[in-house]
């Protein structure tokens, strides 16, 4: 320890902490000196308390420990502190050095050497506090405390320095300055050196004083916490940490005292060098806040800008975990975050603005509230103020934005506007007196007067008359000679005759005018005249005047004969030109008469020539009865004269008159001016009447209480008031200055507001008695260059009276220009229409272009103007337009972006190949795997091609019923391309569980262990296995069977020759395959087979669902019987065994039906010829007995081999895509997914294998979603009226409804559902079906639906169209008629009834019920068709979806317009023979021997009927083996009879014979 | 079209490294890296993907994982469109043992030739909710994208939520061929653009 002491004796501390002092410390004197202001008198107080406890000796160990301890608290800022901290630890020093000398002595000698130790430590300590202040940006509240430290941490520096001098003063003799002389050649070497020395010892004496500290052995508590608690590094560390922190205080700052670390252990002192590998990166962890800006005033209170006046807003509130949170982010990241130390103000805090949108603190514009407004609008416009100062206050504001055509609105210095405020008249006044009154009315009119006089109309018109006069007498005469020259010409001539009419007419004109001016002028003299009458009147009646108008009347006497002489000429003059006027309208008129007079002759001479003629030949004649055209007679100018005459003389008009007064000859002329003379105002001491100069004085004394200011508005804010001006004695306020404003923005307009105050009394009234408002200037206009406008204003008084305060307000407002001329305008920014861009105008530019172009043309705003260049009347316009091309370009710079032309893309084959590939239509085979190419040229032509259209409908020649079939393909096809399109926007759309893989919620799988537990136990149920589904990828390669079970069949027909036996089979076809099953017996037979037909694919691309090849189940009697060989007799041996098949019926299944149904059950009933000759007769022979009591059906199980997934994805896709993109209609579809949802989570429900989609919404043709009850009219569609009359009128209504069955089903079946892969079906309405004769089963529905609900109107029949699950097509549509108990299902498509509850229905399942009111979904589809028992109200079965009463869910049904249609008769005559021919030849192809049916079938193409009777076999019945290879005689009957119904639906039967010899 | 002489497709060449990812709220992490590329592209050299070893975070409050995995690759193409991205998953060991995803970063390769350093921030998704959260802590079953390559797309994000959670440093060194040739000018720098030769 004592060596330790003897080092620490050494007074050099102080002296290498000097040593940087001069430089750093003249630099950071000021800051200094503001810190340690503010702590001497904290120091002093201190320090006298430290003196009356004077410190033990273990006290002041302790207290060093102490110092020791905040020190390593503050030592990231010790890092930094930099030069600066040295010259700061000498400062208070040298400070307190009196008062260190003064308590040394006091200090035992040991005690002292401690100490000294200490003040080498002090140093540092005042390092740290020195450091800390000019760093003092504290980050945190962390950063806040540990200033608090600091802040004890000096007070006991001091402490110890003191003491430190005190030993300082004591080794001054041993102080050996043998370093001094090295530091005054200060170099980094020595710098370095001397930190390490230094370092080494403190970080001894650390180490001493914790030593010290244990010596001691009896710590106390707080010391104890002190040293240990507060302590963050191991000791060990703490020292590395020092030599760190004292090493910045070189030039050199990364210097190598750095890189040292110091272990102590035990006593002895190690010193290990060891490098910090992440020295660099470690050294930018940390951020520090900056020691070179300037130091805040006081950290709580940085300078209050509000306080020196500027406005600053509030800032927003930031919470101060935020705060907090932000900061540690951007010391944590300091090295990302480098750049960002601008963040935090100097007071710690975020920087920000009052108003984050804003990027300056600025003030928003409000008005002042110091102009006193009246009145309701007042009151308005006071609220207004009131909203838009509260405004002002909140915090936040919407940033303005400046939406201004004008040009570089950021400024320095404001634009400058002047306005000129000439002076303001009253024209009425409360103050006025009669007199003032009638002055003003004087003065008004003597203005009008005054003007009229300077303008002189009359003279104007006299001269003009003068001048016409002369050029009309000079063109006569030039015509005159022209018309007696000898080589005229015409057009010359006519051009004169022509100019002196118009002369003329415009002479007339004019002569009018002159008079109208000359009485106006006249008129107004004489009202002149007359208010100066009534003033002197008035003067003259009270004996004295208050006002100082005096008229000076100027009267030149005119002679009488003069005058009346002027007038005569006048007359004579007019009368004159008039007569010539009508004497050569005249002329014309007559030449026209001479003209059409030869006509006239000369149609008559023809007439009469062929009238003789005709007399000759003895022909009856009539007379010439065209009248002559009559003679025009010269008008009478007499009459006119006489007008004129009245005119010019008395100012009368035709009808007697008088409209304009006119000086009567021999009147004097008249001439007034008004003087304003001071003579006339009589002085208030003459008035004659006591009381009325009583009343005149109080009425002077008013006049000066009141003084005037204009308060001007720029935009509504007050720019400034104007002074105070009294009225002069004439009731004028005199102005007379000039204004600036200042602006940032150009003003929309300047209002100018006259307010009245009285002064006098105790209050002073205010009242805005006028307003004026100045126009704003153009941007080129200088004040100097407008002239003085003069705005009336008016303000009435409390009662509707007539005006209060009433006057002119001259004034003018322009912009300034500064001594240069430049014109302190905003310019305006105009669009050049050539170049397309702005420009800014030069200010010498004539006049600028409007901005056309920017105008919408659709805007209704611009409608004038857009009119007035359309008719021509803006010159300018008209040009522009010309410019632009007459249009409205409102993209300007469209064009000039693209890289290159629209042609150009359009011709890139590379582009277009790419576009398609984007579409879709160029797929991976095309391309054959390989990327585009990168050039047009290696892109093969045939891969853009697009694909090849269908010749056009309209030219093809095909029969009307060709081309609607084409018409409906077009239009299918465009809905496909349309649900493509949304497929593959649908495609974009994922739902969560495909993109995110995740823990299911816990709640679902307690559920599903759950269940076990409560279901019921039913030991004896067999566990069904579930077959797996082949994926579709393995479609092509593995072998897929179609698995056909044909279990029996019922009511097959009997054969009428009760000797045979029926002796059925089926055969089976599917893709050209044909597999029959064996022959059994009876007309209930059993077969139980099993078939196997092979499943292709065309190609391996090809979708399952787009197969459209139909299975085909036949029923067939095998009829084999012997019969003699041709040409041989009976009981010849040589009989030949006959095998003949006989058709029953048959039913046809499409694949895709199997397929996406995955499997076909139950009974199908067989479609059977209405006539199968030799079967199904009972007995008797007539026809309605004929008929077979029940339809054969045949039960059968078909699925695929082994099982394929059903494609329901695209359809989830889309129905998405729809739920995404529908906003209307999202309510309903949400219920209907709760429903299914519902549904689907009831445990008992095994939904899955019924449960289809309750569809609530289809895709109509326009490729809308439609709620599906919109599809049925609440009153259905009426039915053709032909159908009913056909024969004789049905009446019976069951019998109605067949016939109307049978025409639905006769409209051709098209299937959309192969058209659309993934089930998308559109829905058509009724009108579109029967236009377009296609549909499948849901339009057939439809139709049938409506229909069926027109006929049971009124009656209680309940009609139904249901989406269910039907045998065989799977998930089809039905129609459902309620009748009270019965109930009975329509198969729309074949046009059958069935009874719901007979075992022969059809339809297993039902979703959904569809009214037109709404839709009712099945809770139990697995109860099947018995459902309907249980009414559409019971709660339990049914859900009911009401349709919404808006306009979105209108019925979309149009009626029906059954007149017309494709099919016209000839077309009949056409379709029949063409059908007759065809089967002839085929079946003479097919050697036929027919037996004979009789068939009925709709028309959808020839082709398709021929399928259907090759499907009888027909053609094969009396093929037999014969013996001699004989063909026996077979006769073919063949009838097709085509009957047409309403809207061309085609009716087709067939009777196919087959008249075989037997 | 004069430069249609040259080659058909041009070349993109790109050797770097995943520098270090800053994760500091998880340690022992490896990476996962995957390319996702338009039709027109063809990956002509280097791994489709890629896995690195774990690290460990680093002891000071950066928690740096670094990693110096190198990334290189060339890809072929006729078209700009469809520029190959890289899609780097972060997978980590929970307090189970088990695999699970600790975040996800994507982005394009460099378009101009030269050096580039990129800072990309890494995000993970969220639970849908609080159950499926504590279930997922349970069963150490994070949620995940079923198929990481959709972060390359644009569609079928707006389903997720995810947090960000780090940042990654990458460096590439870009090389091309025949960009020119083809018409597309990539110049390194500012003036940085596609501009069609026609």
């Amino acid at each position: 320890m004592l060596i330790v002491l003897q080092e620490a004796g050494q007074p050099e501390p102080e002296q290498p902490a000097e040593a940087p002092d001069d430089a750093a410390s003249r630099e950071s004197e000021k800051l200094r000196g503001a810190v340690k202001t503010k702590h001497d008198t904290k120091k002093r107080r201190l320090r006298k308390k430290l003196n009356a406890e004077l410190p033990a000796e273990g006290e002041l160990q302790s207290a060093q420990a102490q110092v020791k301890e905040r020190l390593r608290l503050s030592r990231e800022d010790l890092r930094q502190a930099g030069g600066e901290a040295a010259d700061a630890a000498a400062a208070p020093a040298t400070a307190d050095d009196e008062a260190a000398g003064a308590a040394a002595p006091s200090t035992s000698s040991p005690a002292a050497d401690a100490a000294a130790g200490a003040s080498a430590k002090s140093a540092t300590a005042a390092v740290a506090a020195a450091g800390g202040a000019p760093a003092g940006k504290p980050l945190t509240a962390k950063a806040l405390r540990r200033k608090k430290l600091e802040e004890e941490q000096r007070q006991q520096a001091e402490r110890l320095r003191e003491q430190a001098e005190e030993a300082q003063m004591y080794s001054a003799a041993h102080a050996a300055l043998n370093r001094e002389d090295r530091l005054t050649r200060f170099d980094a070497a020595t710098a370095q050196e001397l930190i390490r020395s230094r370092t080494e010892r403190m970080a001894k004496m650390t180490k001493m004083s914790w030593e010290a500290l244990r010596e001691k052995k009896e710590l106390t508590e707080d010391e104890q916490v002190s040293f240990f608690a507060n302590s963050v590094w191991e000791p060990d560390e703490l020292t590395a940490a020092d030599g760190t922190a004292a090493a910045p205080a070189a030039a050199q700052p990364q210097a190598g005292a750095d890189d040292e670390v110091y272990v102590y252990e035990g006593e002895k002192v190690y010193l290990h060098r060891a490098v910090f590998l992440a020295k660099a990166d470690e050294s930018k962890l940390y951020y520090y806040p900056s020691a070179a800006s300037a130091t805040p005033v006081s950290v709580e209170h940085p300078v209050n800008l509000a306080e020196e006046g500027l406005y600053v807003g509030r800032r927003p509130r930031v919470t101060e975990g935020n705060v907090l949170r932000l900061q540690s982010i951007l010391t944590m990241k300091a090295d990302v975050y480098e750049s960002k130390k601008g963040w935090l103000g100097e007071d710690g805090r975020l920087r920000m603005l009052p108003d984050p949108l804003k990027d300056v603190p600025m003030r928003p514009l409000v008005p002042d509230d110091d102009d006193d407004v009246q009145g309701v609008q007042a009151q308005q416009q006071h609220q207004e103020q009131l909203r838009l100062r509260q405004l002002a206050r909140s915090e936040f504001r919407p940033a303005r934005r400046w939406d201004s055509p004008f040009a570089s609105l950021e400024r320095e210095t404001p634009w400058q506007l002047e306005v000129d405020i000439g002076g303001v008249q009253f024209l009425a006044h409360p103050l006025f007196t009669r007199e003032h009154a009638a002055v003003s009315r004087l003065r008004q009119l003597h203005r009008r007067y005054a003007r009229s006089e300077k303008s002189n109309f009359p003279a104007y018109f006299r001269d003009r008359i003068a001048a016409l006069r002369r050029e009309i007498a000079k063109l006569t005469q030039e015509a005159a000679r022209l018309e007696r020259s000898q080589n005229k010409n015409e057009l010359v001539l006519q051009d004169y005759r022509n100019r002196v009419d118009a002369y003329r007419a415009e002479l007339s004109t004019t002569r009018h005018s002159k008079i109208r001016e000359e009485a106006a002028h006249y008129s107004l003299l004489i009202d002149l005249l007359n208010a100066w009458r009534e003033v002197r009147d008035i003067r003259q009646e009270l004996g004295f005047s208050v006002t100082d108008v005096r008229c000076d009347i100027e009267e030149a006497v005119q002679s009488r004969s003069e005058d009346e002489q002027e007038l005569l000429a006048e007359i004579r003059d007019w009368t004159e030109e008039h007569q010539s006027a009508v004497q050569a309208k005249h002329q014309l008129v007559q030449a026209e008469y001479l003209a059409q007079r030869q006509l006239y002759e000369r149609r008559r001479a023809d007439f009469e020539s062929r009238r003789l003629a005709m007399e000759q030949s003895g022909m009856a004649t009539g007379e010439f009865d065209d009248e002559p055209p009559p003679e025009p007679q010269p008008e009478n100018v007499d009459n006119f004269v006489q007008q004129i005459e009245r005119l010019v003389r008395l100012g009368e008009d035709e009808f007697g008159q008088v409209t304009c007064r006119r000086r009567q000859p021999g009147e004097p002329l008249v001439r007034v001016r008004l003087l304003d003379n001071s003579h006339v105002t009589t002085p208030l001491n003459d008035i004659p009447e006591q009381h009325r100069a009583a009343e005149e004085t109080r009425r002077r004394r008013m006049e000066s209480e009141f003084f005037y200011t204009i308060q001007i508005y720029a935009d509504d804010k007050l720019v400034g008031p104007t002074e105070d001006v009294t009225l002069s004695s004439n009731f004028a306020l005199h102005f007379n200055r000039i204004y600036l404003v200042e602006v940032v923005q150009p003003p929309s307009r300047i209002r100018l507001q006259l307010t009245e105050h009285r002064r006098g009394g105790f209050r002073s009234a205010v009242r805005t008695i006028g307003f004026a408002s100045l126009p704003r200037p153009d941007s080129q206009t200088t004040r100097a260059q407008l002239n003085f406008s003069e705005v009336q204003f008016s303000q009435t008084g409390a009662d509707a009276g007539p005006a209060e305060y009433e006057g002119l307000i001259r004034s003018r407002c322009g912009w300034r220009s500064d001594s240069e001329g430049n014109i302190l305008a905003p310019m305006l920014k105009v669009y050049d229409p050539q170049t397309e861009t702005y420009v800014d105008p030069t200010p010498d530019a004539p006049k600028l272009p409007r901005l056309t172009e920017m105008r919408d043309p659709n805007d209704p705003a611009f409608v004038r103007l857009n009119l007035n260049a359309a008719l021509g009347q803006d010159p300018q316009q008209q040009q522009q337009q010309q410019l632009t091309g007459g249009y409205c370009r409102l993209n300007f710079f469209e064009e000039e972006f693209g890289f290159c032309s629209a042609e150009d893309l359009d011709t890139d084959l590379r582009f277009r190949a790419l576009i398609m590939r984007d579409r879709g239509d160029i797929g991976a085979e095309q391309l054959k795997g390989a990327p585009m190419p990168a050039f047009a040229s290696l892109i093969s032509k045939e891969m853009v091609e697009e694909p090849k259209r269908e010749t056009d409908v309209s030219r093809t020649r095909a029969s009307e019923l060709q081309k609607m079939r084409m018409r409906y393909e077009a239009k299918m096809r465009y809905v496909r391309e349309q649900v493509t399109e949304a497929f593959n926007a649908a495609k974009g759309y994922r739902t969560y569980e495909e993109v995110i893989d995740e823990a299911k919620a816990v709640v679902v799988d307690i559920l599903s262990l759950l269940r076990p537990l409560f279901s019921r136990k039913r030991p004896l149920k067999p566990a069904r296995e579930i077959v797996s589904r082949t994926p579709l990828l393995s479609l092509a390669m593995a072998p897929i069977t179609l698995s056909v079970n044909i279990i029996d069949a019922i009511d097959l027909p009997s054969p009428n020759d009760s000797k045979q036996i029926l002796k059925p089979f089926v055969e089976v076809t599917f893709q050209g395959n044909t597999l029959r099953t064996a022959t059994m017996s009876g007309t209930n037979p059993d077969w139980n087979a099993s078939l196997e037909l092979p499943f292709r694919l065309r190609n391996a691309t090809q979708k399952p669902e787009t197969i459209s090849d139909p299975l085909v189940l036949k029923v067939f009697n095998d009829r084999t019987y012997s019969r003699p060989a041709e040409g041989q007799q009976a009981a010849d041996v040589g009989s030949v065994v006959v095998q003949e098949k006989h058709f029953l019926g048959s039913v046809s299944i499409p694949f895709s039906t199997v397929y996406i149904n995955e499997k076909v059950q139950g009974r199908l009933q067989l479609r059977v010829p209405d006539l199968v000759t030799g079967y199904g007769g009972s007995g008797a022979g007539d026809g309605a007995a004929r008929r077979r009591p029940r339809a054969p059906a045949l039960r059968v199980f078909i699925t695929l081999q082994p099982h394929l997934a059903r494609p329901g994805l695209l359809q989830q896709a889309f129905d998405t895509w729809v739920r995404a993109t529908k906003n209307t209609l999202s309510r309903l579809a949400d219920e209907v997914a709760g429903v299914m949802r519902q549904m689907q989570s009831n445990p008992e429900a095994q939904v899955e294998e019924f449960l289809y989609h309750p569809r609530a919404f289809v895709v109509s043709m326009e490729v809308k979603e439609v709620f599906v009850s919109c599809y049925l009219s609440p009153t259905g569609l009426a039915p053709p009226a032909e159908l009913f009359s056909r024969g004789q009128e049905v009446t019976d209504p069951q019998h109605k409804k067949l016939i109307i069955a049978n025409y639905v089903s006769l409209v051709p079946f098209v299937s959309d559902a192969s058209a659309f892969p993934g089930l998308i079906d559109i829905w058509n309405t009724c009108e579109e079906f029967m236009d377009y004769q296609a549909g499948d089963e849901e339009e057939h529905a439809v139709l049938l639906a409506n229909y069926l609900l027109h006929l049971s109107q009124g009656t209680g029949t309940q009609i139904y169209l249901a989406l269910g699950n039907a045998v065989p097509e799977g998930s089809t549509a039905y129609v459902v008629e309620v009748d009270g108990n019965d109930k009975y299902v329509w198969n729309p498509s074949l046009g059958l009834r069935f009874n719901a509850m007979g075992d022969r229905c059809p339809l297993i399942s039902i979703d959904c019920l569809i009214s037109a009111g709404g839709v009712y979904i099945n809770k139990k589809p697995f109860e099947g068709v018995r459902v309907l028992n249980y009414g559409v109200t019971d709660q339990n079965y049914w859900l009911h979806i009401e349709k919404p009463n808006e306009r979105t869910f209108e019925c979309i049904q149009q009626p029906i317009n059954y007149s017309g249609g494709p099919v016209g008769d000839s077309d009949i005559a056409n379709i029949e023979y063409e059908i007759e021919i065809t089967l002839r030849k085929a079946i003479s192809e097919w050697r036929p021997r027919i037996v004979g049916y009789s068939m009925r079938v709709g028309y959808m193409s020839t082709d398709e009927i021929l399928q259907e009777v090759r499907n009888t076999k027909l053609h094969e019945i009396g093929m037999y083996v014969d013996s001699s290879d004989a063909v026996p005689k077979v006769q073919f009957s063949c009838v097709v009879y085509l009957h047409k119904y309403p809207k061309g639906v085609l009716s087709i039967r067939l009777n196919l014979m087959a008249l075989n010899r037997r | 079209m004069a430069a249609e002489a040259g080659a058909s497709s041009f070349m993109l060449n790109v050797c770097g490294q995943i520098e270090s990812v800053e994760l500091p709220h998880y340690d022992y992490i490896f990476l996962i890296y995957q390319f996702v590329h338009g039709d027109d592209w063809e990956r002509v050299l280097g791994l489709e993907e890629g896995v690195s070893q774990l690290s460990s975070k680093s002891a000071d409050v950066r928690g740096l994982h670094a990693f110096a995995f190198p990334v290189e690759v060339t890809f072929k193409s006729t078209n700009p469109h469809g520029w190959p991205q890289l899609v780097v998953t972060a997978l980590g060991t929970d307090i189970w043992g088990n695999q699970v995803v600790r975040g996800y970063s994507v982005c394009h390769l460099p378009m101009q030739p030269g050096r580039v350093t990129k800072r990309v921030p890494l995000f993970a998704p969220q639970s849908s909710s609080l159950m499926s959260k504590l279930q997922g802590l349970m069963q150490s079953e994070h949620p995940l994208y079923t198929d990481p390559k959709i972060l390359g797309q644009g569609q079928g994000r707006q389903v997720t939520r995810v947090r960000s959670l780090g940042q990654m440093t990458l460096n590439f060194s870009t090389s091309m061929k025949n960009t020119r040739a083809l018409g597309y000018q990539l110049l390194p720098g500012e003036n940085f653009g596609a501009a069609a030769a026609m």
